[in-house]
């Protein structure tokens, strides 16, 4: 954020009156599909019951349901929609940072390689046999792999203290690639159960989601979005350029770091639960984008609830499906995001000269 | 006075023979249904587990005690081992769900029996919840957050030890039986297992060591099976060396084709199931006619066997019919 004293731009009349509009509409849309999420499911589960044993919980109902209803709703729906929330959020605002950071629309987190980093400490963590030693164990290593991985990247593409933008997206993608190296080969070396299980991570699921799982990564995920979102207005400055945000008193590296370091741990703490889920960081952003305008004030707090919502309807979708099991939602955002990026891409293509 | 001490002593030896009688009755009621070996066992018959009574403490495979306070009567299975045994040791009635992998015709000896019950998967938890089983059946490869998720809402889950060996199906099945309260139906499975492999045994008894053929397994990814697993077992009780185990190779470990012709197996054990992206009818023809393998004895001598899934890789009771196949295909003259 920017050092005391020094100007800092004001906020416009009008971002503020739409945020202030919206963030009420939008948190009472959320906790609106947040009920109807937990009622809908492959087991029938009355509208009704469901907000009765939502707020029997909380010693507000008692009102009686069918058996194995509770704990259908509290211990397998519940926490499945509550963590989808958080993890879509946590995707959609280090997307949009990466985005306003990188001044490209088709930015995400995993540019910087947050989720190569977590899938190789993933695949560490079940290839060597640790994952079955606690449940703990799998996030854990996740989490080390995907801050390890944007630490590298960082200090591999700094020069004399600043980070060049296309320094760090090919540092990204060259040590990315890298990583993906060394995850074949320890795919290669373990059993296929153990190659199963590497499998489904990578598809990203919040199907196995628990109460444990919330605790782990509200705090970490709550406190990412909101310091990410206090970015906003320096991230706006950030995108003049590097001359034009130094004139205005901001240091563009330092910031840099910052929302770099703030962005990684946000998005660890998501993954390390949820497995890679892709493209929500890249279209939730640029579609929130497309509707409120650029300005990160904006655009930040809103895209954490399109996130929470996007991730939360694509979990419902993977969960109704008819297919035996049901799909991750990683699969469901695959297939809704990778159709839009080719879109983006079609349009930037065309926005630019044809060698 | 001698009198009265007369009749004070009949009734406490009336009353120690009455208990006696009693527990005896009771303790063995289950054990007088069991029939009787057809033969001598290879595998001790005798139960040295106690007889059901509950409450029932019993580790599983994680060392965590589970407890059953009463008979299970409404059981939720997992896995095909588990449908397996349960189908073949408990009442119908109290099975409330099996695996969906109990309807495949290529790994299942219980398919028309499947049809009477729904099916559940692990990944299912909200079907699982909304059955309320007293128990669910699960193997240790199952996702722990999903058995965690059981866990948390309440349902008991026995997550077992997916066996290595025909000693350790033996243990499972005891195990199994002594949750459910049919210790005496699992002892008369394991009878059948015992008169299985006594009736092999008794073929191939007569073998040398150098007249025992040489197998490996080799399957879909090209893992072959060594010391400590089934095939192994299955092996040694069907008169055969497994290869793999004789060159040290422990569990399962993949397996160049190199490796295949240095090791040149008189038999070949390959897939036989076949699934969506894996054509086994292709694999075993291909392998067949793989000119860089023309060299190996099994090939040679046409010894490359496809035998039934639901049998060689049976973790259940029915793993004893592996040993049947596997001995009858590699020496097909001592069955004549």
């Amino acid at each position: 954020m920017m050092k005391a004293g020094k100007r800092r731009e004001p906020i416009r009349p009008a971002a503020l009156r739409q945020l202030r509009l919206l963030i009420p509409v939008l948190s009472l849309l959320l906790i609106a599909l947040i009920i109807a999420a937990t009622a809908i499911g492959t087991v029938g589960v009355p509208f009704a019951d469901t907000i009765s044993i939502i707020l029997k919980k909380w010693g507000i109902s008692n009102h009686s349901t069918a058996p194995g209803m509770e704990q259908i709703i509290y211990y397998v729906r519940l926490p499945r929609v509550l963590l989808a929330v958080l993890v879509g959020g946590a995707l959609a605002v280090s997307g949009g940072v990466m985005q306003g950071m990188f001044r490209n629309p088709m930015a995400d987190p995993g540019i910087i390689g947050i989720s190569s980093g977590a899938s190789l400490g993933a695949v560490l963590a079940i290839g060597l046999g640790l994952s079955a030693a606690g449940i703990w164990v799998l996030p854990f290593m996740a989490s080390a792999g995907a801050l390890a991985a944007a630490f590298i990247i960082y200090t591999l593409s700094a020069r004399k203290g600043k980070i060049p933008l296309m320094n760090l997206i090919l540092t990204g993608i060259a040590a990315s690639m890298m990583l993906n190296a060394v995850i074949t080969v320890v795919l290669s070396i373990v059993s296929g159960d153990r190659v199963k299980q590497f499998f489904f991570w990578t598809l990203g699921s919040l199907a196995t989601a628990r109460w444990d799982d919330l605790k782990m990564i509200t705090i970490p995920v709550v406190v990412g979005i909101i310091v990410l979102n206090l970015f906003g207005g320096d991230l706006n400055i950030m995108m003049l350029g590097e001359e034009e945000a130094q004139s205005l008193g901001l240091s563009p590296t330092r910031t840099r770091k910052l929302l770099l370091l703030f962005a990684s741990i946000t998005t660890a703490a998501a993954v390390c639960v949820s497995g890679t889920i892709s493209f929500v960081g890249l279209i939730v952003p640029h579609i929130v984008r497309l509707t409120v305008g650029p300005d990160n004030r904006l655009l930040l707090p809103v895209s954490a609830f399109g996130g929470a919502i996007f991730l939360l309807l694509c979990d419902l979708v993977g969960r109704v499906i008819p297919i035996s099991g049901g799909l991750g939602a990683g699969i469901i955002t695959s297939l809704i995001g990778a159709p839009y990026f080719l879109f983006l891409l079609s349009r930037k293509r065309m926005e630019e000269p044809v060698l | 006075m001698k009198k009265r001490f007369n009749i004070y002593l009949k009734f406490i030896v009336s009353a120690i023979l009455i208990s006696f009688m009693f527990l005896n009755f009771s303790g063995c009621a289950a054990k007088t249904d069991a029939s009787d070996p057809a033969s001598s066992a290879s595998i001790a018959a005798t139960s040295t587990v106690p007889l059901s009574s509950y409450p029932v403490e019993i580790k599983d495979a994680n060392g965590n005690v589970v407890t059953f306070n009463k008979k299970p009567v409404k059981i939720v299975s997992l896995t095909l081992t588990t449908d397996e045994i349960l189908l073949s040791i408990t009442s119908e009635a109290n099975i409330a769900a099996i695996s969906n992998v109990a309807s495949d015709e290529g790994l299942s000896n219980v398919v028309s029996e499947a049809k009477k019950f729904p099916s559940v998967q692990g990944s299912e938890p909200e079907k699982i919840i909304a059955l309320q089983p007293d128990v669910v059946f699960a193997a240790d490869f199952t996702d722990a957050k999903t058995i965690k998720q059981l866990t948390d809402a309440g349902i008991k889950v026995y997550q077992f030890a997916t066996p290595n060996s025909i000693d350790e199906v033996v243990q499972l099945i005891r195990n199994i039986a002594m949750i459910t309260g049919d210790t005496g139906k699992g002892e008369d499975l394991i009878a059948w297992m015992n008169a299985k492999l006594d009736f092999v045994k008794s073929k191939v008894a007569g073998l040398s060591e150098s007249q025992k053929l040489t197998a490996m397994s080799c399957d879909s990814f090209f893992y072959t099976y060594g010391k400590g697993t089934t095939f192994d077992d299955i092996a040694v009780h069907a008169g055969l060396i497994d290869l793999a185990a004789a060159s040290g190779i422990q569990k399962w470990q993949q397996i160049q084709k190199e490796k295949i012709i240095v090791m040149n197996p008189d038999a070949i054990f390959l897939p036989s199931w076949s699934y969506p992206g894996f054509d086994a009818v292709k694999f075993v023809s291909d392998f067949k006619s793989d000119k860089s393998l023309s060299t190996v004895k099994a090939i040679k001598n046409n010894r490359v066997f496809s035998l039934p899934e639901s049998h060689m890789t049976s973790v259940s009771q029915n793993i004893v019919l592996g040993v049947e196949d596997a001995a009858r295909a590699a020496y097909p003259n001592l069955f004549k």
